[in-house]
This record gives structure tokens, C-alpha cells and sequence, in this order.
């Protein structure tokens, strides 16, 4: 009987992991940037903060890639991908509409769905300017043709993925907020600290992120590079996140890195000190607006 | 009698890798690596420095004296990712932490 059960289990997974699609058409797509409202710096600058957490090498110090050590066990190994310039390794062959395709919905040009990488709510001008940089000679995206490594997905891991469907591209794209709140939902959402601070990051709403269980909740299980256990701190301001934490302490922690106690962030989580302290303001008083979370996490 | 000596010999290998991991490794310090833990350097340098950023290269061109400077403010260097340690770590606690570093390096393989 306990043989039928384990041969039964097996097969639904089989089947489950095989009707899991990883795999997408990107279709055809207009895109047409705007050349006037192109940014280099500031494409750079917003790439480092959006795609730098992944995607940056510290040994080649450039966007070669890295393994996403953070990943839990049971999704697989995972390397973010190289993104320079390369032809082969990187995205050198990838045209302008085929790079604003991957950043809005996540899929490659292969058709290879990554569900982490879509930002469906990016602004025109922050797409615009980070392609700009992506196709730009700076030194972070010279071609380099190291591969980071082969990402392995366990059929769980293919299962779990398989539950998250891309979204449609949308030819046209939100304004970057002015509003210090809007702003401070913005950077949240596509700086997607609300991918590793809500309840799980398999979850998301990627489109309404404060509609995700658990939203800047935390308590997400994940690992550092040394396979400790890190859970997510919760940024809510309630007694048990942000609530006693001032901006200065915020901001502390998010661009250099050491929090209140004076002991440092850890690894997944990224510094930041390339945001402004009109974004950090922005940041800290969004988090201030979001309905707060009993959630003590140790 | 094969199950015997290969349990036997199993059992020497097992306590002789044991008695090893507990004995600190010649030029490593073991009051270093507590501190290396103790400040999370293992959460981006994983367990043995071979982590998301890799310190089993060797340090060229860094001295141990440079070697603390960097730690102490990385963004002198041009890292901004790394926390400054200038006001966490203590001094004594410097000296063991660069010693145990040093250590980290790959040892060179001898030929033939």
C-alpha cells in the first residue's frame, strides 16, 4: 500500500512539474523610447539599485553575474544571469524592445520566464534610461564572457515557478511618481523589497504589491552565503519592525549597511547608496503608511 | 570479516576528521574565525571565505595594515557594498580577524 502511495506521489509531481510552463513566446513588440528623456547616469544609477543586487559580480565588478545563495534549497541553485554586453554569455544580442519585453514582463528572448526579474509597474523614463544604460560602453556592462554558473530548478522548484504566469507587455508604462508616498511605493516595489520582506516571495501580487499576504511583514525564510538561516525582518511600523527606528537609523541601514544595534544587514539584503535622501525620505515615510503587522521575527 | 575492518577503519577515519575539524589549521586563528562569525563576515564570504565574494584568492597588493584600513571604511577603496567595521570591531579583535584572513588564501599546490 505505502509503495502504491510513494509510486501515486510520484506521478502527480510528474505531472504537475510537466504541466508547469517555464517556457513563453515573446511575441513582437513596439517599442519606441522617447531618445529626448534618455539618462545614461541615471539609467546607470537605477540599474545598480534594480538590477545590481542580482546581477552584480564583486570579483569582475561588473554585471557578469553571481549564484543567488538566498535562493531556498528546495527551488533548486539559481545564478543570475551575465548582463554585459557579451554576445554569447551576456545580452549583446538583445534589441532595445527585446530588453524593455524581459525588464516588464520577465521573459528572455528565449522565451525563458524568470518571475523575480518582471517589473510591470517600472515609469517610461526608468526603463528608457536603464537600457540606455544596459546598451551603453560603461565599465559595469562591457562585455565579459564569464558564465556564472547553470541554473539547476528542482521539480519543485520548476513547480513552484510554474504557479506564476507572466504578465501581459504593456506598451505603455506608469509617470514616475513626484508625491513622496507614491515614490516611496515606487522604489519599494521595483527595488522589490516587497519580494523578500512579505510573507513569501512564491506569493506576489506583482501588479497591486500591497495586495501580497503578509505585505513588508517579513519573516520570509532565506539563506546567506554561508547556508545560515535569515529571516526578513518586518518593516512595518509596528512594535515588532520599524516602529522605534528613526530615519536616520533607516537610512543608516539602507545605504551603509549597519543597523540600529550596530550590528550589519546581511546578506540577501542589499545597501543601497545610490538613493537619494529625497527617495530615502520617500521610502521611510511610505513604510510608515502601511498598515502595521504583529510579526516578531527572530 | 570485511564489514568489520572497513567499520573499523571507518571509525578511525570518522574520529580522525572529527579530532580534525576541532584543531585549529596551521597559520589560521581560531579566535579570527570566531570573529569572523561573530561580525557576519560568513553571511556574503560564506563558511570559509569562499562565498558570494570570494577571499580565498589571497589579498595582492594588501598588506595586513591595508588590509584593516579596507575593512575599517571599504568605501575609501571604492566598495561601497561592504559596511565600514571602523566603530564595531575592537583592535585587539582587528588583529585576529586580519590574521585569520591572511590564512583564508588557497595554498599554492606543490608540484611533482
Amino acid at each position: 500500500m505505502q509503495h502504491i502511495r510513494t509510486a501515486l506521489g510520484f506521478l502527480v509531481l510528474i505531472l504537475v512539474t510537466g504541466a508547469c510552463k517555464l517556457v513563453y513566446h515573446t511575441g513582437n513588440i513596439d517599442y519606441h523610447p522617447n531618445r529626448e528623456y534618455q539618462s545614461i547616469a541615471e539609467g546607470k544609477r537605477m540599474a545598480v539599485l534594480i538590477c545590481g543586487p542580482c546581477h552584480f559580480n564583486s570579483s569582475s565588478k561588473d554585471f557578469s553575474g553571481n549564484r543567488m545563495y538566498d535562493v531556498p534549497r528546495f527551488i533548486g541553485k539559481v545564478y543570475a544571469s551575465n548582463i554585459t554586453q557579451e554576445m554569447e554569455s551576456g545580452i549583446g544580442k538583445y534589441t532595445h524592445a527585446e530588453l524593455a519585453y524581459l525588464i516588464r514582463t520577465g521573459v528572455s528572448r528565449t522565451g525563458k520566464f524568470m518571475p523575480f526579474m518582471q517589473r510591470p509597474n517600472l515609469s517610461d523614463t526608468d526603463l528608457e534610461n536603464i537600457i540606455a544604460f544596459l546598451k551603453s560602453d560603461d565599465v559595469l556592462v562591457k562585455p565579459n564572457q564569464r558564465i556564472p554558473g547553470k541554473t539547476d530548478y528542482t521539480a519543485v522548484g520548476k513547480m513552484v515557478l510554474g504557479t506564476s504566469k507572466p504578465l501581459p507587455y504593456a506598451e505603455k508604462g506608469n509617470e514616475k511618481p513626484n508625491n513622496k508616498l507614491a515614490l516611496g511605493r515606487y522604489l519599494i516595489d521595483n527595488l522589490a523589497c516587497f519580494h523578500c520582506h512579505s510573507k513569501s516571495p512564491l506569493s506576489l501580487n506583482v501588479i497591486h504589491p500591497e495586495k501580497t499576504k503578509g505585505y513588508m511583514g517579513g519573516g520570509f525564510r532565506m539563506r546567506d552565503a554561508a547556508s545560515n538561516i535569515v529571516r526578513t525582518p518586518n518593516l512595518t511600523f509596528h512594535s515588532t519592525g520599524l516602529s522605534d527606528w528613526t530615519l536616520e537609523e533607516f537610512k543608516r541601514a539602507i545605504t551603509q549597511g549597519i543597523n540600529k544595534e550596530n550590528k550589519i544587514v546581511r546578506y540577501p539584503m542589499p545597501v543601497f547608496p545610490e538613493l537619494t535622501d529625497e527617495e530615502i525620505v520617500a521610502m521611510y515615510l511610505y513604510l510608515k503608511s502601511v498598515p502595521p503587522i504583529k510579526n516578531e521575527v527572530k | 570479516m570485511i564489514g568489520y575492518i572497513m567499520s573499523g577503519s571507518i571509525g578511525l577515519w570518522l574520529t580522525a576528521i572529527l579530532l580534525m575539524s576541532t584543531l585549529p589549521v596551521v597559520g589560521q586563528s581560531v579566535e579570527g574565525k570566531k570573529i569572523y562569525r561573530k561580525f557576519q563576515c560568513e553571511s556574503c564570504h560564506g563558511k570559509v571565505g569562499n562565498g558570494l565574494v570570494d577571499l580565498t584568492n589571497g589579498f595582492q597588493n594588501y598588506n595586513e595594515q591595508k588590509l584593516k584600513q579596507y575593512i575599517m571604511n571599504p568605501g575609501v577603496f571604492g566598495n561601497t557594498r561592504m559596511p565600514a567595521f571602523e566603530n564595531l570591531i575592537k583592535e585587539e579583535e582587528f588583529n585576529e580577524l586580519i590574521r585569520y584572513l591572511m590564512g583564508l588564501a588557497k595554498k599554492p599546490r606543490s608540484k611533482g
